[in-house]
């Protein structure tokens, strides 16, 4: 009687260990799979940055392109004389 | 046809940004139901008898999520990647700026070419020729007065002779278009009066006169071998005048 509730214990015992094995795998997974939607995440951000760098380095180039032809421009139509026949 | 372009380009641009906003706006509201949910599964946890069942849906809770966080991020990269990889509105808007360039270089050399037509040589426009420039006017001046005191008339001589002559050598074509200032000068021929005559007509007295080179009189080392005849004259004269002045004295 005493043997048999001590298998009986073990086996509880080996089954708690068991299902405690089994949700640390699980939270092993879930935590790596965070870890990698983590670096992902950091990754597209590294990316995202640096493809906005280049945008505001092409807006800049366009900007100044803009702002010299609007002085130009302004010259020009301020010496109307210059197209006068 | 551009227009219609431009417009479809716009309204996809438009729908773009709603869909990468709405996918940002549904990954913030599954951020507050994970903290929900996992407040929930912890109250359960702790207040239900058959725990093993609890923390099996919990599990499958969180495999569920982690699923759909995943695809909400991808969902918001994906939407975010291709707004920022849609460049054609900046060739557009290069295309736009050289065309602008271009056409301002274009109307710049208009400009440049109406400029220069401008100054091109005109039949009708003034010339000024070197030689008919007159001299300056003091000369005259002096030529003229020179009927004053008998020491005046000895002494102005001298530095008129010396700067005309160097005057005349300095401006050789003077000679022949102007009339000569100086009684030394005066011409003694009847060919030598004829183009006298003429240099009188041909002068053209203008403002150009300051261009004329004069030269400085105090700066002469000229010879004065032109005038040396004068010069002997003049001594000549100054010593007869003092042999009278002798004799009076006597």
């Amino acid at each position: 009687m005493a043997r048999a509730g001590g298998i009986t214990n073990a086996v509880n015992v080996g089954i708690a260990v068991q299902a405690d094995w089994e949700n640390r795998e699980f939270i092993s997974h879930i935590s790596l799979n965070v870890r990698r939607l983590f670096d992902f995440l950091v990754q597209f951000e590294a990316t995202t940055k640096s493809k906005l760098a280049s945008l505001n380095e092409k807006l800049d180039v366009l900007e100044r392109r803009l702002e010299l032809l609007e002085v130009q421009v302004g010259n020009a139509s301020a010496n109307p004389s210059l197209f006068a026949t | 046809m551009m227009e219609l372009n431009f417009k479809s380009l716009a309204e996809a641009e438009v729908e773009e940004t709603m869909r990468f906003d709405k996918s940002l706006q549904e990954l913030r509201e599954l951020r507050s139901q994970l903290h929900k949910a996992a407040e929930c599964c912890e109250t359960a946890f702790s207040k239900s008898e058959e725990k093993n069942d609890v923390l099996h849906d919990t599990k499958e809770y969180i495999c569920r999520t982690m699923v759909t966080v995943v695809d909400h991020l991808g969902n918001v990269s994906s939407n975010l990647d291709s707004l920022i990889s849609q460049t054609n509105a900046f060739s557009e808007a290069q295309l736009r700026i050289q065309c602008l360039q271009q056409r301002l270089l274009s109307c710049e050399q208009y400009a440049r070419k109406l400029a220069l037509s401008k100054m091109q040589w005109n039949e009708n426009s003034h010339r000024f020729h070197s030689r008919y420039l007159s001299p300056s006017a003091p000369p005259l001046e002096r030529s003229s007065s020179k009927k004053v005191t008998r020491e005046s008339e000895i002494e102005a001589p001298k530095l008129e002779d010396k700067h005309l002559a160097e005057r005349y050598e300095d401006l050789p074509l003077f000679m022949y278009t102007h009339k000569p200032p100086v009684q030394n000068l005066k011409p003694r021929t009847a060919t030598l009066n004829r183009h006298n005559n003429l240099a009188m007509v041909a002068p053209v007295k203008d403002g150009l006169s300051c261009l004329s080179k004069v030269p400085n009189p105090k700066f002469h080392f000229q010879s004065t071998q032109k005038v040396g005849r004068h010069r002997r004259s003049l001594h000549g004269s100054d010593i007869l005048w003092l042999l009278r002045r002798s004799k009076r004295v006597q």
